[in-house]
């Protein structure tokens, strides 16, 4: 199963359009402002994750990142452990 | 043998990156990768016909593409609906395939390495 990296909002359009239903999507960096594209398209949280710290950084509230559970650094790097190939998304 | 699939997004133009990009999949090809090229959104421009790089005293990136099976990379794809909104047509002795979302989608499921173009 992929892992799909996402940089921006830009980067969600263009991933959402070539990923697979099942593959996990973890928004980091200015693609955490994506959390909201991605409740408004109504996809399933559980296959979506924010990077903790750049939500944080971003003040990314709890109503905006809904159910979409968080991850350190530590779960990003278990994430890239566990899927192939990994996918970055910057436009 | 691994299968790498590099992703173009950027135009010929207006950075380096698709250059850089080129180079990197055509030593991935050298070292016995076997290597694909999809070209998406804005990476369409690169398939552009009657580009001339030599008036900007840089290379022809359509001329690169068209040198890619030389390096063994035969696998060449292109976004259908990119081409489709730019309304760019490809010059088929380039040799790349027109592909819809699913098509990339599987494209991408079934590959080791999956590197885009980075800023």
């Amino acid at each position: 199963m992929s892992l799909h990296l996402v940089f921006n909002e830009q980067g969600l359009h263009s991933c959402l359009k070539r990923k697979h239903p099942d593959d996990i999507v973890l928004m980091l960096d200015d693609g955490v402002y994506a959390c909201l594209q991605w409740h408004q398209a109504r996809l399933p949280s559980d296959k979506a994750r924010l990077l903790r710290a750049d939500a944080k950084a971003r003040g990314i509230s709890d109503a905006q990142r809904g159910a979409i559970e968080t991850v350190d650094y530590d779960g990003l790097v278990a994430l890239t452990e566990v899927h192939s190939p990994i996918v970055s998304w910057k436009d | 043998m691994k299968r790498y699939l590099f992703i173009v997004s950027r135009s010929p133009y207006g950075s380096s990156v698709v250059l850089e990009q080129l180079e990197t999949a055509m030593v991935a090809a050298a070292f016995d990768g076997d290597v694909a090229i999809l070209l998406r959104d804005d990476g369409v421009w690169n398939l552009q016909q009657h580009q001339s790089g030599d008036a900007l005293e840089r290379q022809t990136l359509a001329k690169v593409l068209s040198g890619l099976p030389s390096y063994e990379i035969d696998r060449l794809y292109v976004c259908a609906s990119s081409l489709q909104m730019r309304n760019v047509t490809i010059d088929q002795h380039l040799g790349f395939e027109a592909v819809d979302y699913p098509a990339q989608q599987a494209l991408i499921r079934n590959s080791d390495v999956v590197i885009g173009g980075q800023p």
